[in-house]
């Protein structure tokens, strides 16, 4: 819900897939893609 | 990590990252880090052949580990585009991506603000051409921010009232709109410290991306292509800009704060550029030699 109390917009919406992936350093890479 | 440093007399943190003087400058276009990675190519900072948005912690961070982060955000693959150039689409998953975001580094233990942003353009101080913009999660409030939300509150306690709110108000004959639709607008505040200054804001009350309805992400994502194309309209070339997003702060009830974009481009014409000097950067006092109304009515007609 948003602070007013109403439907809030998906985080991401089903139509983007979230892929997180370490790399050889330590730090994260995050893909947004569609599918 | 980096050394914070308190300015006792701005009563400010400044923060010193020494490590930030080797990050890459002005790659050639073909060595760019932010490029996917070509197949017989050396790794850049995205391993795989194509992307359609990417987030990583950026090499050369200000804030990292239990500090907070700094994250770089890829827009698209495409290293001669901008953010302007991208469907609506596209931008509209952009807006789901740094709400998304938003959410995890407001997780964070000693993250106390999330401030996204873009720096667009050499005049601006960009040193990879490549559309992407950035994230820092803060271990404290900026200065800015906390001054802002100072004066959202007091306005507050004494009227009641949003003072944005009242802002938003104050556009309804439409002077200092750029462009605008059911659900936001774009305007040059009366207030502008900048002359080409805009600021996108929801006209419904919302606190932070989080706060947005389903239908807020598509309408922001027309508004924000519009006035994008605008900008490089109105001189005929791709105008450099900052972007700053003005949302609440994590972990905090703050119905004061009304959430907004802030676009400050340094061009007070197509060859003159603002530059900060004695007045703005020694007295913190703006001065300006352009109208909200007249600056208004050029983006308008671009």
């Amino acid at each position: 819900l948003t602070t007013q109390g109403k439907a809030a917009a998906p985080l991401i919406s089903r139509k983007l897939k979230k892929r997180t992936v370490p790399k050889a350093d330590g730090r994260y890479i995050v893909y947004y893609e569609r599918p | 990590l980096s050394e914070l440093r308190w300015h006792p007399l701005l009563e400010e943190w400044v923060t010193v990252a020494p490590w930030r003087q080797d990050r890459t400058y002005h790659p050639p276009a073909d060595h760019c880090p932010l490029d996917p990675t070509r197949p017989g190519m050396p790794e850049t900072e995205i391993p795989e052949p194509d992307y359609y948005i990417a987030v990583f912690e950026n090499r050369y961070p200000s804030y990292s580990g239990e500090q907070g982060r700094c994250e770089v955000v890829c827009y698209t693959p495409d290293h001669e585009s901008s953010l302007g150039e991208q469907t609506v689409e596209h931008i509209a998953d952009l807006i789901a991506v740094w709400r998304d975001r938003t959410d995890e580094l407001s997780r964070l233990p000693n993250v106390r603000y999330v401030y996204i942003f873009e720096n667009r353009g050499e005049e601006i101080g960009v040193t990879l051409s490549h559309p992407h913009g950035q994230i820092y999660a803060y271990p404290f409030m900026p200065p800015v921010m906390a001054r802002e939300l100072a004066s959202e509150s007091r306005h507050m306690r004494k009227t009641g009232r949003c003072i944005y709110c009242d802002v938003l108000a104050g556009e309804s004959n439409g002077e200092r709109t750029v462009v605008g639709n059911d659900r936001w607008i774009a305007f040059v505040p009366p207030f502008a410290r900048w002359p080409y200054e805009v600021h996108i804001a929801p006209l419904q009350h919302r606190e932070w991306l989080l706060d947005l309805e389903p239908e807020d992400d598509e309408s922001l994502a027309l508004i924000l292509k519009a006035l994008l194309q605008k900008y490089d309209a109105v001189f005929d070339m791709p105008l450099p800009y900052v972007m700053a997003m003005h949302q609440r702060p994590p972990g905090r009830r703050t119905p004061h704060h009304h959430f907004h974009i802030e676009f400050y481009p340094p061009n007070r014409s197509q060859d003159k550029l603002k530059y900060l000097a004695g007045s703005e950067l020694g007295a913190g006092a703006f001065i300006l030699d352009a109208r909200a109304e007249d600056t208004a009515a050029e983006l308008r007609q671009a």
